[in-house]
């Protein structure tokens, strides 16, 4: 099988901290497969996602990337809860960030900033602020943003978690529909159960500590109908239960 | 209109406008009134008597003594050379204190090696270095400068220090994951932008202070407002110097006016 992120015995220990808060973790994504890493907050779920993207150093164990070495693309890109665009850019400069680090030419960018705003429907806001964004826009931008840059693997660390329960609906609606588009390999952080099993081709729980895998679903119902498949509600039994004996231990 | 609705406010009798409202004189009356009533005490206190006008020059003469100046080329001289050294001192201290601020809000070896030679050298006044600068630079217009320089520097250096500071650390997360790897990297399109409203608000500071240090700077002789002030007390003509002090706060007003519109510019995306 070909994999698109292996995670191999990863130790992750917080700066100062006395023990790890992951160890001896194992995991391989496969191309064009969508994880969600499950689990409660402060487990380690984003630290993890912050080891895959290269910001922070394994304390043991290692994470690889399959992605063929190019000049105009990064291997991983990330989406932060908070959308984090730079203010004084509008929506088409910000999706532009990471294309001028990657000094790809003005005429290419140009049309991958125009693609990926596209597709995430924001073509006629590419002027706007951030400030004259919604949350629902803004965490758009920051998607595009990301997609901009081609990666092999997009990692988003709960990137409907700050918005309300309508519009993070909606963007699970976008997000399976960019995703059937652009075939891409993602892995997903979030705390909600519902949100992993509704998006993900494969739930990972995450819990202890230090966290390791504490319980892994693969779920093969058909996306169009997922949130009131019976299955789904049977699976998210199974993962609270997980979850509940874990947290009261 | 409703029998049960309300006369408009204005319209009801013993009405006041409400806190924060400038009432009927509107948003220039009060600030005019308040001119008319601050130059009409001004005129009477030497008019009645209460004060000699060598002491204190009634504001009616001061545009006769404006026009002569113009006239002699006192006020053209004067005002060209404070500005050469307000804008020379300016850029120089207000460059310096920025890139010194940034460089030690960004690296810490910097900032720990740096940190008692500014606690030494920081509540030293600028003007307590005139006599240095005249024994290093004499009489001079460099001299000015240098005082102007010390007088901004200080203030630059702490404001772009704070907000490279405050620049949110999510930020550099974010550079980080785009490939902005190294302060270097992220300088120009991360730090520095996040950082400018702080910046510029220790630049507009600087703007005032370094026309203080213009005029302490000249009083010791070298060509100037300040200058031009020191002679004129000197001969008692005390209605020169008025016409040099309005001369100074009209040049600061319309450099802060300047600034402000292009500051307001270059921050528009904060709204």
């Amino acid at each position: 099988m070909s994999v698109a992120v292996r995670i191999e015995r990863l130790a992750l220990r917080f700066p100062g901290a006395s023990g790890p808060v992951l160890a001896g973790l194992d995991l391989a994504v496969a191309p064009g497969e969508l994880v969600a890493i499950l689990g409660a907050s402060g487990v380690g779920k984003s630290t993890l996602l912050r080891a895959v993207a290269g910001l922070i150093a394994p304390s043991a164990g290692r994470v690889s990337v399959a992605a063929a070495p190019a000049a105009d693309r990064l291997p991983v890109a990330m989406v932060f809860q908070d959308a984090r665009l730079l203010a004084w850019r509008d929506a088409a400069a910000n999706v532009r960030f990471g294309l001028e680090r990657l000094e790809v030419p003005a005429a290419q960018a140009r049309q991958r900033v125009d693609d990926s705003l596209a597709l995430v429907g924001l073509t006629d806001l590419a002027a706007r602020l951030p400030r004259q964004l919604s949350g629902g826009q803004r965490q758009r931008v920051a998607i595009a943003r990301a997609l901009a840059v081609r990666p092999e693997v997009l990692l988003m660390d709960e990137p409907f978690g700050a918005l309300d329960a309508i519009t993070r609906e909606a963007m699970q609606g976008e997000l399976t529909r960019i995703r059937q588009q652009t075939g891409k390999t993602i892995l997903f952080v979030t705390h909600d159960i519902e949100e992993a099993l509704v998006l993900a081709d494969r739930v990972v729980l995450l819990a202890g500590q230090p966290a390791g895998i504490a319980l892994e679903r693969r779920v093969e119902l058909p996306h169009a109908h997922r949130r009131e498949h019976p299955n789904l509600l049977a699976l998210a039994a199974e993962f609270r239960a997980v979850l509940g004996t874990r947290e009261t231990a | 209109m409703s029998k049960l609705a309300l006369p408009a406010a204005q319209e009801r009798p013993g009405h006041r406008a409400p806190p924060g409202h400038p009432g009927r004189l509107g948003r220039w009356g009060w600030p005019a009134l308040g001119l008319a009533i601050f130059l009409a005490i001004w005129e009477a206190v030497p008019a009645l008597g209460l004060l000699p006008a060598t002491l204190l020059p009634p504001p009616s003469i001061l545009p006769a003594t404006w026009w002569q100046e113009v006239v002699d080329g006192h006020w053209l001289a004067a005002v060209q050379a404070s500005l050469s050294h307000y804008l020379m001192g300016l850029a120089i201290g207000t460059a310096g204190g920025v890139a010194l601020g940034v460089a030690m809000a960004l690296s810490p070896r910097l900032d720990a090696s740096l940190s008692w030679v500014v606690r030494v050298l920081r509540p030293i006044p600028g003007l307590a270095w005139i006599p240095f600068a005249i024994l290093w630079f004499g009489v001079n217009p460099a001299s000015a400068v240098f005082i102007i320089v010390i007088g901004v520097f200080w203030i630059n250096l702490f404001t772009a220090y704070a907000a490279v500071r405050a620049v949110e650390p999510e930020l550099f997360e974010l550079a980080d994951a785009f490939g902005y790897r190294g302060r270097m990297a992220k300088l120009t399109p991360v730090i520095l932008p996040a950082a400018a409203p702080g910046i510029l608000a220790g630049v507009r500071t600087g703007l005032g202070q370094a026309w203080m240090a213009v005029i302490a700077a000249e009083l010791f002789g070298v060509e100037g407002l300040g200058q031009r002030m020191m002679q004129a007390s000197s001969l008692l003509a005390t209605e020169i110097v008025v016409v040099m002090m309005l001369t100074i706060a009209a040049l600061y007003g319309i450099v802060d006016m300047l600034f402000v519109a292009l500051r307001d510019r270059l921050l528009r995306w904060q709204g």
